[in-house]
């Protein structure tokens, strides 16, 4: 997909996203309300049916013609009694688009109709260490964007939507977001107003821990970073004038910032220092036209990274190269074909799920894989998703079931999530679950003992 | 009912109540999101059988919200005194908006799958039960009257 596209993707994608959702129950079957317009509906359909013989056929996707049975993990072990922790939330504030900070000790949460951001610290000092209490430390106002945690959580990110209410000229008004910091300590720091930016979910520092990459409010826009501090704003690359599109991908090793640069038929990652001024580039094969670049998974200390080429839309991805000390090296075939639930990181050793299930790593150095204990997921068909590795516990879901393992004893367990498609990793091997009204954060190392 | 639809119920109706929103107005779009969820409550073993319950539905609702428009479009054509509109929310991109609405249901279909559920093309072929080669060409001329209307 070219930027073209990206751009047309990123706008319908915010126009479908600011819809308005209202609170409405799910209704039994059979018992659905609005008959008049139903019933209108299915005269004008006979009628319609008439006029333009359309064949009428079902509407639903086939399911398989025998039930399939859920093929859960081997038995759980114990549970501890008291593993996770529960963070209720205000009635007008919604745990769906919370985030709690890497650290485990803050919490941004947002207002459902997303008029405020509030800043909370997390208050574990009372008589329920199940029930902690949440303490609020800041707040901004809307209409909130997005929330983003700096990796370090010393400040949590909050972009404001400031567009104009109205096009001009005929022309779709141009979306400006303006980034605040929320600090931890208390303070709230605005951005120099003249950065229209969103953040990734978690802020990557730069490895002196100064900087951060904001984003253009349309892709193919300049690379900016801003500092830890929220006061300064550093473009590293201007926007090009040739007609391709840039933007960060990651930091390297030494500190170099890595940014890709895509034309229509071909792309390249630019290595350049803190002033901009090019160290390096690596060109992307060229059978693989002009593709995006994201990191997958990495090394702790960026020796390696794992990039997948994206032709621009979800999955679709051309194919993977680990980067390695400025050049693109392959993967070997097994490892590359073991794709589909994702790439992790363990002991510094690039994490998969092999096909029959078995978790095993690859070593980048020696160039060998090694078979873990875990098995994760024996029959896919089961809805089989993969969260992510935290230290060395695994977790995935099954269905609307999730789980943890130990990649090390292979032991697992069934762990209660709710809402699989809104977890975070935290740091220390915990995991935040987040629901409608409250979120739960879960100690995972109590759930595998 | 067996608690678990509140939770598939919760997770996946924003997006699918949005995009149904987005296509056929905030009623019609209620409804086809009620009647997706309908649809597959009457599956038997849907819960446990069917591995992605977001993509089964928003096959329902994309399918629902096509063919309405197509119907819609006839009614249209045949009654124009009888038009109806559904009340829409206001839109904060309102030049895109109308361009897309004045794209055939196909091809607004095709567009909302592919760029808002990262959709390819076997499952927009499916969705629309179109050919999966026919999926590219679908997409590029729904992209150049877009990008026509917006210049």
């Amino acid at each position: 997909m070219n930027y073209e596209d990206r751009e047309m993707q990123g706008r319908i994608r915010t126009l479908i996203d600011r819809r308005l959702v209202p609170d409405v129950p799910l209704r039994s079957s059979g018992s659905r309300g609005s008959w008049s317009l139903v019933l209108g509906l299915g005269v004008a359909l006979a009628l319609i049916a008439l006029l333009v013989g359309t064949q009428l056929r079902t509407d639903g996707p086939a399911t398989p013609a025998a039930p399939t049975p859920l093929t859960p993990t081997p038995a759980p072990s114990a549970a501890p009694a008291v593993p996770s922790e529960r963070l209720a939330l205000a009635a007008d504030l919604t745990g769906r688009t919370a985030l709690v900070s890497p650290d485990a000790r803050f919490l941004g949460v947002m207002a459902r109709d997303r008029s405020r951001a509030v800043l909370y610290r997390i208050d574990r000092s009372g008589s329920s260490p199940d029930r902690p209490q949440l303490v609020q430390l800041t707040d901004v106002h809307g209409p909130i964007g997005a929330m983003s945690w700096l990796e370090d959580s010393s400040a949590l990110l909050v972009t404001v939507d400031t567009s104009p209410s109205a096009s001009a000229q005929g022309k779709p008004p141009r979306a400006i977001f303006r980034v605040d910091l929320l600090k931890t300590d208390g303070r709230l720091v605005r951005a120099p107003e003249d950065i229209s930016a969103f953040t990734s979910r978690r802020a990557l520092l730069s490895p002196d821990g100064q900087w951060f990459p904001v984003y253009g409010d349309c892709c193919g826009s300049s690379v900016r970073l801003l500092s830890r501090s929220g006061e300064q704003v550093r473009e590293v690359v201007p926007t090009p004038t040739d007609g391709s599109g840039v933007g960060f991908v990651a930091w390297d090793k030494t500190g170099l910032l890595l940014y890709q640069q895509i034309w229509p038929d071909h792309s390249a990652l630019n290595a350049v220092d803190s002033s901009g001024a090019l160290k390096y580039s690596v060109p992307a094969p060229p059978e693989f036209g002009g593709v995006a670049w994201n990191v997958m998974s990495a090394a702790n200390d960026r020796s390696w990274q794992l990039i997948g080429f994206g032709r621009g839309i979800g999955s679709d991805f051309a194919g993977y190269r680990l980067l390695v000390g400025g050049q693109l090296r392959p993967l070997p075939v097994e490892v590359e074909q073991a794709h589909t639930f994702g790439f992790f990181t363990l002991d510094d050793q690039l994490l998969y799920r092999a096909g029959d299930g078995s978790m095993r790593t690859y070593d980048i150095t020696a160039g060998t894989t090694r078979k873990l204990s875990l098995v994760v997921g024996r029959d896919t068909t089961s809805g089989l998703a993969t969260i992510g590795a935290l230290g060395h516990l695994f977790v995935w879901t099954e269905g609307l079931r999730g789980f943890v393992g130990d990649l090390v004893t292979g032991t697992s367990a069934e762990l209660p999530l709710q809402s699989p498609p809104y977890v975070d990793q935290l740091e220390n091997t915990r995991l935040a679950d987040y629901l409608d009204d409250s979120i739960a954060v879960f100690n995972l190392p109590a759930w595998v003992r | 009912m067996d608690p678990r639809w509140e939770q598939i119920y919760a997770e996946c109706r924003p997006p699918l109540y949005r995009v149904a929103a987005f296509l056929v107005g905030d009623a019609e779009g209620e409804e086809i999101v009620q009647d997706a969820f309908e649809r597959a409550m009457r599956q038997k073993g849907f819960i446990g059988e069917v591995a992605h319950p977001l993509a089964w539905l928003r096959t329902v609702v994309v399918r629902l919200a096509v063919s309405r428009l197509r119907r819609r479009a006839v009614w249209e054509r045949i009654f124009p005194l009888l038009e109806r509109r559904e009340p829409m929310q206001a839109s904060t991109d309102p030049d895109l908006e109308a361009a897309i609405r004045r794209l055939p249901p196909q091809q607004r279909g095709a567009i909302v799958l592919r760029y808002y559920f990262d959709a390819d093309y076997a499952e927009i072929a499916s969705t629309l039960r179109l050919s999966e080669a026919s999926i590219g060409k679908t997409l590029s001329r729904a992209r150049a009257v877009l990008k026509e209307d917006l210049t």
